[in-house]
């Protein structure tokens, strides 16, 4: 029987006495936040649910490593981000990068009703990010999604990267501009429009 | 502030985590530079592309799957489970790993002392005596001188007889140094522990006491003359007691025939001959022929007899004793079985240990 009301920390120890069934709650609480950062890191959705599954298998037989220190989530999600890297290499994902246009995940507003057009083109606009992203260094996309995509806080992208605050702060800098200029095209067409 | 130094504080600034005189420093910045109030939209507007890129729902059944492998994981044991058994399984495999490790450093250790031990001379073995009885050498010269003629101990001619009461029946005194030999011998068999078959009773030359390890007069004419000595006297060995693994190496091997002469001689030997040379030898050497040398050795003889005679002769008093023996016999072949030159100064400690093997005359 699942109790959902529990915390994090008390599921990790439950899991750790031995209880596999608590670590579903675990599944079930980070499975979107973890494959988001996956897909994001990817760019693919099938690899990003391969390896999201990955991520929680290798959680949990490795919790018993986990003692706490930080939360289960940032725990979970440097795990996440060493399999996302080891996996964007090894599929050498910076020449075969793509993102599927015509699939709905990339939506994920639940806007099913809107104007075609402007469906269209918030896909468009998704699809061209999503390529800056790749085209960025892992660490650099990794910083950008985990502050900008997921509203981490500096000190806990500074614990999933294991980089100081500082370093973070000035890597994010660093990213953002980066981004911007692979982005600048679309921008200046966007301001030019409007 | 400049621009290079309000740039690095854009993104802080953006995320609106600057306080004190840094944000107030940059909005003063900012309020006057076009340039990085254009920087710090082109930030806004990237910050917002990917805040808009909004969050994708995982594919369904993800926890059921994810939960699946997870549970299997769960009742398999992991890889360190596999390769480290537990301890109820560990502990008598570790003990058992360590008597079969004791076990083999024992074997290895032995064999390892076998195999470094220097290719000495083998022994003579323990059971010699001298041959004493009427021989088919025997001719008109005189027997062989008493027993305390130290001119005829110069070599001994032994037999493997057993020490039974020919042993007790020999003189203290020859027992006392013949055992000594005997017992360096023995103690040296059973460190290599090459014979399989402990070492008999010694019994030494009846005709003397001892081997004075000189040779004057006559020199070894008394050993050889053993093969002449008519009358009663115990058979050259105890065949029945003997066995290929049980014969000593000895360090020449000697080969003779009788001659001509010497048959006929032996023919009208003594009638008081209880058991002729020939017939003791010839069982013997069937007995003591199971191996295939000696097997064959005594099929090319035409079934004749032939007598296999130990003797113990100082290094330095072969050749003399080799000279005597041809005199008496047609030396066919010398073979220095244990001998070999780097043993020469470890051999001339001790008498050799001679094998002749004594073949009927050609005329038979």
């Amino acid at each position: 029987m699942l109790v959902e009301g529990i915390g994090d920390a008390e599921c990790v120890k439950r899991v750790q006495r031995g209880d596999a069934d608590s670590f579903e709650v675990l599944v079930r609480r980070h499975q979107k936040a973890t494959f988001n950062l996956v897909y994001r890191l990817l760019g693919n959705y099938e690899e990003a649910a391969e390896v999201a599954q990955e991520v929680f298998l290798s959680a949990f037989k490795s919790i018993h490593q986990f003692r706490g220190d930080a939360n289960f989530s940032t725990w979970l999600y440097r795990i996440a981000f060493n399999h996302a890297s080891t996996r964007r290499k090894s599929l050498q994902l910076a020449q075969q990068r793509h993102v599927p246009l015509d699939g709905t995940e990339l939506i994920g507003d639940g806007d099913a009703f809107a104007d075609p057009e402007k469906t269209a083109q918030k896909r468009e606009i998704q699809h061209r990010v999503q390529s800056a992203l790749n085209s960025l260094p892992k660490d650099d996309a990794a910083i950008i999604i985990l502050r900008d995509l997921q509203d981490a806080p500096y000190e806990e992208v500074a614990q999933m990267l294991e980089i100081p605050v500082g370093t973070v702060k000035s890597r994010l800098h660093r990213a953002r501009r980066a981004l911007k200029e692979l982005l600048a095209p679309q921008y200046c067409l966007k301001r030019r429009a409007s | 502030m400049n621009c290079e130094e309000t740039d690095v504080q854009l993104s802080e600034f953006l995320d609106r985590t600057l306080d004190g005189d840094n944000l107030r420093n940059v909005r003063e910045h900012l309020a006057g530079c076009p340039r990085c109030s254009e920087e710090l939209g082109g930030l806004a507007e990237c910050r917002r592309l990917v805040s808009n890129l909004g969050v994708v729902e995982p594919p369904v059944g993800l926890v059921t799957r994810i939960m699946a492998e997870v549970r299997e994981a769960a009742h398999r044991p992991s890889i360190l489970e596999r390769l480290f058994p537990p301890v109820r399984l560990k502990r008598p495999l570790q003990a058992a790993a360590l008597v079969l490790i004791g076990i083999l450093s024992v074997y290895l250790y032995q064999k390892e002392d076998v195999s470094n031990m220097p290719p000495t001379p083998v022994t003579p073995e323990p059971v010699l005596s001298v041959q004493q009885g009427p021989t088919d050498f025997e001719t008109n010269k005189p027997p062989a001188a008493p027993i305390d003629n130290p001119l005829q101990n110069e070599a001994k001619a032994v037999s493997t007889e057993p020490a039974t009461a020919k042993a007790r029946s020999a003189p203290a005194a020859t027992e006392s140094k013949a055992g000594k030999e005997e017992n360096r011998l023995e103690s040296r068999q059973e460190k290599f522990k090459s014979a399989p078959i402990p070492a008999q009773g010694v019994t030494t030359a009846q005709e003397g006491p001892s081997f004075p390890g000189s040779l004057s007069g006559r020199g070894l004419g008394s050993s050889v003359e053993a093969l002449r000595q008519p009358g009663d006297r115990p058979a050259p060995f105890a065949a029945d007691r003997l066995s290929l693994l049980s014969e000593p190496i000895p360090d020449y091997e000697l080969v003779v025939r009788r001659l001509p002469s010497q048959r006929a001689d032996q023919a009208a030997g003594p009638a008081g001959s209880q058991d002729s040379l020939q017939k003791r030898a010839g069982r013997a050497a069937s007995k003591f022929g199971e191996g295939p040398r000696r097997a064959e050795g005594f099929s090319r003889g035409n079934n004749s007899p032939l007598e296999i005679l130990w003797f113990s002769v100082p290094y330095d008093k072969y050749e003399q004793f080799k000279q005597e023996l041809a005199a008496q016999a047609v030396v066919e072949s010398e073979i220095p079985v244990g001998v070999k030159e780097k043993d020469a100064s470890f051999i001339a400690d001790r008498p050799l240990s001679i094998k002749v093997t004594v073949l009927p005359s050609a005329e038979r």
